[in-house]
């Protein structure tokens, strides 16, 4: 008897008419007898281990559980949207609107020139600046209340389709960012307005 | 390991009076009984001595055991009730029984089953052989330890086994005994006294 068909017998795989003579053959061989024996000890010891607790760093099964990402938060309503980007572009046009000291730092976006008191038409920025502009900053002898220019279209006239775009897009970011960081408070709309292209 | 055909075959060689099948029978079902005495007798060396003695019972009782049952639930059977006689007579008796000096007076047959019997350090399973075989198996090519370790951990027939790994039953059969081959040549060494 090979030891293939030792290894069939012990698990109880021969077909029936092999077994008899196989098991005849196992009794009759010191060297199939103590294959029989070492086979059995293999199985035991393989037993023996998969009881034993397992020895990974995992202090719980939940320590291999991968978390799931976290679930994306849900945009605005689109009537909440709406409302907002009404309320931004009120608030723009209260910025642009008022003129004086209050305006001692412009909103980014906003560039300072002096002129008239009126908002005139200068081209927009290439890209968008984070720096302001403070009344501190200003030359000597330049008037304190000089006019703003705001970055507008070449009709005077904010794009409003390209601007309401930019603008729901954008408060759905802040919302998200606010919300994640519990910021209160408004965001900067003018960055709306330096988005604008002529 | 269920209505085994070899263990069918190996018994009626013992009521036959082939005294060597049941040598194959103690290899084969040692370390289980063991396991589960303990699981009644705490002590170690009381789990190795009524290990010892329910095999002994089995053999004394073989000849009347008709095969309505497996043997191996027939034979854990009566491992249950030794280890729960065991218990009950520590309780009685505090100092211990000597299992050799029985009122049959057959010291000839305890002898023999000590010498089937694996030695206490041996039926224990060393750190050193689990980890033989442990090593071993971790050595071997995926589908060799797949087979393996469904036949040997999960008890799966190889035509279970066959169908999880989605090959012939004859592959099962293949990549078990070569599985057991390769941990063999590591375990032989060991083994030998």
């Amino acid at each position: 008897m090979n030891d293939e068909q030792l290894s069939a017998l012990m698990d109880d795989q021969l077909p029936a008419g092999e077994t008899r003579q196989a098991v005849d053959d196992l009794l009759a061989e010191p060297a199939a007898r103590a294959t029989w024996r070492r086979y059995h000890l293999l199985g035991d010891a393989l037993r023996a281990h998969a009881e034993l607790p397992a020895t990974g760093t995992a202090r719980s099964p939940s320590d291999n559980v991968v978390p799931f990402p976290r679930p994306e938060r849900k945009s605005l309503p689109r009537t909440g949207l709406g409302l907002a980007a009404a309320a931004a572009l009120a608030a723009v046009a209260l910025i642009i609107a008022a003129p004086g000291p209050q305006q001692a730092t412009a909103p980014q976006g906003l560039a300072m020139t002096a002129g008239g008191g009126q908002p005139t038409v200068t081209p927009p920025p290439t890209a968008l600046s984070n720096e302001r502009v403070a009344v501190s900053d200003l030359p000597r002898g330049a008037e304190p209340f000089a006019p703003i220019s705001v970055t507008v279209s070449q009709t005077g006239m904010i794009k409003e389709d390209e601007a309401q775009k930019r603008m729901n897009t954008y408060l759905i970011n802040f919302n998200e960012q606010r919300a994640r960081q519990r910021t209160p408070g408004v965001h900067p709309y003018v960055r709306i307005v330096g988005y604008d292209t002529p | 390991m269920g209505d085994s055909m070899t263990d069918t075959e190996l018994v009626a060689r013992v009521q036959h009076g082939d005294k060597s099948a049941f040598d194959l029978l103690v290899l084969k079902y040692q370390h289980r009984i063991v396991k589960l005495v303990g699981r009644y007798v705490r002590e170690p060396a009381d789990a190795l001595d009524v290990t010892q003695d329910a095999f002994l019972k089995a053999y004394r009782a073989l000849p009347n055991f008709r095969g309505e049952s497996a043997f191996y639930t027939w034979l854990y059977r009566i491992a249950i009730n030794t280890a729960k006689n065991h218990l009950v007579a520590a309780a009685r008796r505090p100092s211990d029984v000597d299992l050799g000096s029985n009122e049959d007076g057959e010291q000839f047959e305890i002898e023999d089953m000590q010498s089937t019997l694996e030695t206490p350090e041996r039926l224990l399973l060393t750190e050193e052989i689990r980890q033989t075989v442990i090593d071993a198996i971790g050595k071997l090519p995926d589908d060799l330890r797949t087979a393996i370790m469904l036949r040997e951990v999960d008890g799966m027939s190889y035509e279970e086994i066959a169908t999880v790994m989605d090959c012939p039953i004859g592959t099962v059969r293949s990549r078990i005994f070569r599985a057991r081959e390769a941990v063999d040549l590591r375990l032989k060494p060991l083994l030998e006294d």
